[in-house]
This record gives C-alpha cells, structure tokens and sequence, in this order.
C-alpha cells in the first residue's frame, strides 16, 4: 500500500511539499470538514434541539436513582393514585408507585433498547450490506431474506417474535434487531453499490488495492452518513415498538417500570388519573420528536448538497 | 436599415428584478433598457449568472411575485405596460402575445401530458375554438414545425420523442397563438450540433413567415452572427453594449464584448496559440464592485473606473457602450 | 405495458415465498417446543407429545413446511389452540373491522395530508409553513397507541364526545359505524399523514420549481389550474408509494389500535393470542398482512405506471 500512496502522491502532484503526505493532508482535510459540519448542526436550531432533548433523556437515564428518590418497585397502598404532589412530582399508580420514579426507570429501559437495537443493527445492516456487494450470489441471497423480512411489517414480526421468544427485555432487543436489520442492510447495500461505482474505487482498484482493503477504508466511510442517520431513526422506532409491545403485554415484562407498561396501567385507570397517560406519554413522544430532529439535523449536515 | 422608422414591439425601460433571499434583497438585474422591433431577431449575450434569462424572464413576469421577486421599470408591449397589468390580465399576454421557448425541452414539457394535449392547451386558453378545431390546429403547428407525421406524434408523450423533436414541439406550442414576440432562451443549447443548426433554421424562416419579433438568448456569438440583426450584450445584471450585428464584430467597442469576441475559435486561426480568456469570474451579485462592474477583470481599469460607473452612451447611431474609454476615441 | 404488468406480477412470487418461509421458521425454529410452551408448565409428557404429533412437529422440518404451506394454499391455517374453531373460521369474523378500520384511517391520513402538504408547499416560508411542519412533527412523535390514548382521555372520557371503545358494524346505521371509527381512525392515520404531508410537500415544491410549470405558465395557465392540473399529477406520483406504506402500517397498526379501542378485529384477535401463545392464529394473521403488503405494493407500482407515462412506455 505504500506504494501505492506514493504512486498516487506523485500522480495528483502533491510532492512539492515533501513534509506533508497524503495521510496528513487527509487528516487535515477531514479536520476541516469536521469543523463546518459541527458549525453547520449548531446553526440548525431544530437539531440542537433535539440533541438536547436526547442529552437531558440519557442524563435522566443514568442518574435516575439519583434523581429520584423512591424505588420504583416500592408499593405503598395507603397513597394509591394519588396525583402530582410534592412528594410524588408526577402522583402515584393504582399500587401507590411512585411514578416519577417509575417514568425515570422507564426512560433507561427505552434509552438502553434503542441505543442497542439503533447501535447493533447499525453494525449488523452494514456488515451484511458491504458484503452483500461484493458476490452476487451472496447479494442475492441475502437481500432475497431481508426483502422477505421487511414485507412483514414490523410491528407485526416484533410481536410473533416476542410471542415465541417470551416477553423479556433481552428478547425485545432481539426481536427488534431482526426487525430493524433488513432495512438497514438494504440501506448500506445501495449507499455501497452507488460508492463503488466512484472514480476513486476505481483507481484504487487500479492501483492495486486488496478488495478487504477497498471495501473496509474506501467504502465503508462513504456508506457510513446514511447509516449513521438512520440508526437514529431506528432508536426513534425501537422506543415506540418497545412501549407498544410493554402495552400489549409482550414486552418487558409487568413490575418492571417500562413506558409502554405504564400506559397500560394506565389506560385502565383513564377514568380517574390522567397523570399516568400524561406523564410517561409526554416523555416517550418527546424522546421520539427529539430523536427525528436529530436525525433530520444528522442528515442535513452530512449530506453535501444540503445548504 | 433605420432603426427608428421601424414599429416597435416590445419597449423595456431601466427594468430591474430584485429577489428575496435568506440574505436579503439581491437585484438580478439593474436598469436594463432595450427595445425589439417588428420582425427582427435581436441576440443577448452574456456569460452564465448575467441576467439574460432573468431579463427575459421578466418581461413575462414568471417569478412568483408574492414571495421570490419584484421588478421595476417599465416594459411596453405595443404601448401596453406589462408591469402594471394585474395577474388576470398578463395571463392573457402570455402565450398569446408573448411566448416562451425553453432550454431544456425534456424538463420544460409536462411528462404527464401528450405533446398533443400540451399544444392544444395553449390554443383553448386563448382562443374560443372547439377541442376539434383545436386539434386540427395543433396538427397544423407541428406540421409548421417540421414534424413528420404530427397526425401519430400528437398523441405521444415528450419522452418518446427525440431532443430535435421536443424542441421543434415546444416552438409549436410557443407559437400556436402566433404571438407578438417570441423569447428564445438558449433554444438550442441542449441538442447536437447538427440539430442546433436546424432549430435555429427552423426559428429563421418562422420569424420571416410569422413577422414577428425574436430575443434570441444565446452564449454562442457564432449563432448570433448568423441570425440576428442587432445584439445586446450583458454583464452582471447591465447592458454593456447594444449594436447592430456588422458594428458588434468589426468594432466591438466594451472591453467585455472584445474579449467575448476573441475568445470564438478561429477556424483558420493559429493553432498553437492559446484561446483567449476573460481572467477572472463573475462576482457573485451580493459582491457587486461600486464602480464599473467589469473593472476587477478589464485591462483596461483606470482607478475611475472602480468608482465611477459609467451610463451606456451611444457611440454612433446604432451602438451604444457603457465604458468610460468608449467616448474618448481610442 | 403488458410486459411490464407481467414482470412485476411475477416478481411477488419469491417475495411471497421467502415471507413464508421466515414465518414459518421464526414460529417452528425458535429455541424451545412450542407444544410445551403452548400447554404450560402443568403438562404431562404424554400431553405434549401428543399435541406435537397432531401439530406435525414430529416430522422433518422441510416437510413440515410443505405440509403447512399445503394446508394454507386449501385455506386450512389449522386449528385455534385455545377455541375449538379452525383459524379460518377466526379469521372469517374477525376481518371486517381491520378493513373498515384501515381504510378509514388512510381516508383520514390522506385528507389531512394532500390539502396541507400542497398548501405548505404553496406557502414555503411562511408562518403557515411552519405550522403545518410543526403539526407534521408532532405526527411522526405520537405512536398510534400514544395517540389513541390522549384522544381517549379527551375526547371520550373528558368531553364525552365520541365513544371510548366499542364497535358498530356498517349494519348498526352509517352514523355509528363512523363514530365507533372517527378515535381509532385518527390515532392510526395521524402519524401515516405526517410522513404523507412531508412527501406531498417536498415533491409539490419540487415540481412547482420545474421547468414545465414555468412553461405552462408561460402559457398563460391560470394560477390555480398551474397547481391543480399541471403540479399535482406529477407531485402525486411519488406519494402514491406512500400510500401504499399507510395502507399496510395501518393494518398492522391495528393490533395495538383496535386492542385498545376493544374493536374485535383481526388486531385484537391477534393481541389476545399472544398470552394464549396461539401461534396457529399468529402465524396466519401476520402471513395474511404480509401477503396484503405485497400485493398493495404491487398495486402501487402498477398505480405508478399509470400515472406516469414514462414507466408505461419505457
């Protein structure tokens, strides 16, 4: 590969200036880009607002035992539905749970589903997409499955999978990674076909570079923007999917304090206490709203021919 | 060849196009003033970003005047300002006195519609015919322009016909009501070279047999010197020279126009010199130079020249030059 | 045209194929008998083997798809597990509120997106611009179970306008059948008319920009014919994929939706048999909305080519 550094170096005429090589000037490059890509998301008012709302949501996260004083799994029957209040900020559920606490926990449920599902089929989809246009028996093969899979609409394949699996936080990450890596391996693979077309692979392939080479330090990088856009997406919908299977009964299982579980509670009592729908409402659509909105930030600011 | 005896049709006085933008007001163009006479094709020239799209554009007031842009001036056809009209009643001047012929055929027909339709459409808003009469009318147009066998053609839709094709069609459609006044934006820059020559033709002999008027919009001087009579040359939003077509290429007098003029490939020419080229760019129009607005690129600059900006001066009967060395004889 | 038709007509064959086979995998490939899951911890030995061999799960796997696959291509889904009644025979009471439920929701979805889409493209820039972008992410904000919740507790339980759950068949009167439908409805459409709203606005603004609009203006086109004739057939183009989209997430939308509002659907049918781990009921019901999903896809793509004269004739 030096080699062929320098065959390039000598090909584009930057020799002049023998100090600086191509890989510094790169580094450099990229720095500069960096630079007005950050300037750019901080101009966009509806990203920084969206990234905030994810920085509060994660911090909530984190530290809700901090934050919250009571156990979320502590019952108290003398204080049942009780609404908002100095003691209980946000009341108290049918079993006298203190739902401040509860909505916390649920936020580090939702957070850590939808990070993980967002992260791993991120990784997941890429690795099948890369590889995916390099053969075309491969290719074939797997966009025929991930066709197959994404024909099923999602909600719908999460629920058969939770059924079999049983209702478990593990089975929900796992059943909304299956459910969200077709799409995203379909996303990597034509972001990939399109990268591999560039003149740039091209010369590199003349150059001598090594397909594992070309597909992992040319390729990839290129595919990585819509990936990384849409992995904010997929966090956005694994929140929704993970509180619409807890409201269905087939997600994380009942004690446990997920947003999802909450609104089922609460919509059993909807008569009497609207802070159960409220509260662990606001907050799921907010997470969901600031997710888009970076998302849409993320998109703008990587895609080059956006103002 | 009189100019003034001539009837006029179209009278553009100091007409300038402002855009709103995010970065405030930017004036495409600024005091243009010319006039098209009956039956004569007259050229604009100018690079890219220049304002001749602009220009004409804005003689049929396309922009969105609610939000994009607002013009000033006057623009007279046949007596008639068009900037005073109400929208109601510029419909009634577009397509049927003054009509437009695109660049891009492929982009400016709607994909969704039969040649035929779009032809027809034009007919039906302005005229009160039948459908019938309206399609044997539309038949007739593209026979006029050339298509053969328009009875099958009428009924296809643009992206089955060929670039020449849905040229010619979309000069059918911009004649359909025999207009005053034909704009003519880059007719021919999309098509091959051999295709050009015949739409360029094809827009010749139309203008003798209909007698109209024709702006002709055009980067390419050799296509003016072959079609027109007299030329406007722009630069940056102003008219830097007007002239009759003979006076522009045996003495051009604004260093723009030399310069335009000397970069055309010769075909007997000196192969191994280089092509000359006008240095520089066009300066971005919220960066408008206070003086001379050719000054950063010309030659000839004299610090006057970067404060002052000169008025375009006639220099004999039927050229006019905005240059400061213009009057002084060189 | 026909070969068109033809080509994309054949090429939901493998797409059905593979959907059932994952189907069928993720239900009889999954770690752990389904027999035993399906009769509990209670169950004899002798109870789950028997149940294996009336399901077949005794036999090699390939023949056991064949076998299934068979049996669904005769209508037979098999037997409910927890009902003595076939799954077609579920399947057959319970449909008709799904399609009601999910055409009315893209009813909704696409009379609040067409209008307000062309009018924020019309108005770019504006107040009324933002305020329908604003309304739009709201829409993508509220899952349809969240939504359906807010307009239960407001409209239903607070101001006692509409009924909180309940279901009227067209046969209890229009009136009702409609009133039953207007919460669930909205809840459902909402986020599809946002997503809808975006696409109608971006491609409006697009084909408002073009060179064909300037030229039929050029023309002399009145200004609302502009919009009307010229702009909103190509703008709509590419919305019609959408609306494929909204049909099918409406359909699937409908288990969370219509086991909320207690509409006895396919939706809630399914719901109720996941606790019974009725993987029979499951299984056809998600085949059958994959299978739809396919076939409105295949109905988009042929809506696409008569709509637009270049994939016609190309």
């Amino acid at each position: 590969m030096a080699a062929n550094t320098k065959a390039l170096t000598l090909d584009i005429g930057l020799t002049r200036d023998k100090d600086e090589s191509l890989k510094s000037i790169r580094s450099r490059l990229l720095k500069e880009q960096r630079e007005i890509q950050m300037r750019k998301f901080l101009k966009n008012k509806m990203a920084v607002a969206g990234f905030i709302i994810i920085a509060v949501m994660l911090t909530l996260s984190i530290f809700a035992p901090v934050i919250a004083k009571c156990d979320p799994l502590a019952l108290d029957m003398k204080s049942r539905l009780k609404g908002p209040s100095a003691a209980h900020w946000f009341g108290t559920d049918s079993m006298g749970r203190d739902l401040f606490a509860r909505v916390l926990y649920g936020a580090r449920i939702s957070m850590f589903v939808g990070f993980s599902v967002g992260l791993t089929s991120g990784i997941a989809g890429m690795v099948i997409g890369l590889y995916a246009c390099t053969n075309r028996y491969l290719d074939n093969i797997l966009m025929r499955v991930c066709d197959g899979l994404k024909a099923i609409p999602s909600t719908l394949l999460a629920i058969t999978l939770m059924t079999v699996l049983g209702a478990d936080t593990k089975n929900v990450i796992i059943a909304l990674i299956i459910v969200s890596t077709p799409g995203m391996a379909r996303l990597a693979r034509g972001s990939a076909l399109v990268a591999r077309e560039q003149t740039y692979v091209e010369a590199m392939r003349c150059l001598g570079a090594s397909k594992t080479r070309i597909l992992w330090s040319h390729i990839a990088p290129n595919i990585l923007s819509p990936v990384i856009v849409q992995m904010t997406f997929v966090f956005a919908s694994s929140i929704i999917t993970e509180a619409a299977l807890s409201f269905l009964g087939a997600g994380v299982p009942a004690p446990a304090p997920s947003w999802g579980n909450i609104l089922n509670e609460g919509k059993n009592v909807i008569y009497n206490a609207w802070w159960m729908i409220v509260f662990p409402g606001a907050f799921t659509a907010l997470s969901v709203l600031g997710l888009n909105l970076l998302g849409d930030g993320i998109r703008d600011v990587l895609d080059p021919l956006s103002k | 060849m009189v100019a003034s005896e001539r009837e006029k049709v179209l009278e553009v006085k100091g007409l300038c196009t402002k855009f709103h933008t995010e970065r405030g007001d930017l004036k495409a163009i600024d005091g243009v003033s010319f006039c098209v006479y009956k039956g004569e094709i007259l050229g604009l020239v100018g690079e890219s970003g220049c304002g001749k799209s602009v220009t004409s554009q804005s003689v049929l007031r396309l922009y969105d005047e609610k939000r994009t842009a607002s013009y000033e001036g006057i623009v007279s056809l046949e007596g008639e300002d068009l900037l005073k009209l109400s929208e109601k009643q510029m419909q009634n001047i577009r397509g049927e006195k003054i009509s437009m012929v695109f660049q891009d055929a492929l982009s400016a027909l709607n994909p969704v519609f039969t040649v035929g339709s779009q032809i027809m459409e034009a007919l039906l808003i302005h005229q009160k015919i039948s459908k019938k009469e309206a399609m044997d009318k539309a038949i007739e147009m593209l026979r006029l322009v050339g298509i053969p066998e328009p009875e099958k053609r009428f009924a296809q839709y643009p992206h089955q016909l060929s670039g020449g094709m849905r040229q010619r069609v979309m000069i059918a459609i911009a004649l359909a009501c025999h207009p005053k006044l034909l704009i003519a934006d880059e007719p021919t820059t999309a098509l091959d070279v051999t295709i050009q020559a015949q739409v360029m033709e094809l827009i010749v002999e139309l203008n003798r047999k209909l007698d109209m008027g024709v702006i002709l919009i055009t980067h390419d001087l050799a296509v003016v010197a072959e079609t027109c009579q007299r030329v406007i040359v722009m630069y940056l939003g102003q008219i830097v020279e007007e002239a009759d077509v003979n006076s522009i290429f045996d003495h051009p007098c604004h260093p723009y126009t030399q310069g335009l003029i000397r970069s055309i490939p010769q075909i007997d020419g000196d192969k191994s010199e280089r092509l000359f080229q006008i240095s520089g760019s066009v300066p971005l129009l919220n960066q408008i130079p206070t003086g001379c607005r050719f000054a950063p690129r010309c030659p000839y600059a004299t610090n006057r020249c970067r404060e002052e900006m000169p008025e375009l001066l006639p220099v004999s009967e039927t050229q006019r030059v905005r240059c400061h060395r213009a009057g002084m004889g060189d | 045209m026909r070969n068109f038709i033809v080509k994309r007509v054949l090429s939901i064959i493998p797409v059905l194929i593979i959907v059932s086979v994952v189907i069928f995998s993720v239900v009889h490939l999954t770690p752990g008998d389904p027999a035993a899951s399906i009769l509990g911890d209670e169950a004899t030995a002798e109870d789950i083997a028997a149940l294996r061999e009336r399901m077949g799960l005794d036999k090699p796997v390939v023949e056991q798809y064949f076998v299934w696959m068979g049996n669904i291509l005769h209508g037979d889904f098999g037997m409910s597990v927890a009902g003595n009644e076939t799954v077609a025979n579920l399947l057959k009471s319970h449909w008709e509120p799904t399609i009601s439920l999910a055409l009315f929701s893209t009813v909704i979805a696409l009379g609040i997106a067409i209008p307000l889409g062309i009018l924020a493209a019309r108005n770019k820039g504006t107040a009324i611009d933002s305020g329908i972008s604003a309304l739009s992410l709201m829409g993508i904000s509220f899952p349809s179970f969240l939504l359906g919740l807010f307009l239960m507790m407001v409209f239903a339980v607070k101001l006692k306008l509409l009924p909180v759950s309940g279901y009227k068949t067209l046969s209890d009167g229009f009136v009702p059948h409609i009133r039953s439908l207007v919460l669930p409805g909205i809840a459902l459409g909402f986020m599809h008319s946002a997503l809808l709203m975006r696409m109608t606005k971006a491609s409006m603004l697009e084909v408002l920009n073009s060179d064909y609009v300037k030229m039929a203006k050029a023309k002399g086109v009145k200004e609302f014919l502009l919009v009307a004739k010229h702009a909103f057939r190509n703008a709509l183009i590419p919305v019609i994929t959408t609306v494929g989209q909204s049909i099918v997430g409406a359909l699937a939308g409908a288990a969370v939706v219509e086991s909320m509002f207690a509409i006895p659907g396919m939706g809630q049918l399914m719901v109720n048999s996941i606790g019974r781990r009725d993987y029979y009921v499951i299984q056809a019901i998600v085949l059958i909305i994959a299978c739809i999903n396919v076939l409105v896809n295949l109905l988009v793509d042929l809506l696409y080519g008569i709509a637009d004269p270049r994939v016609r004739l190309s």
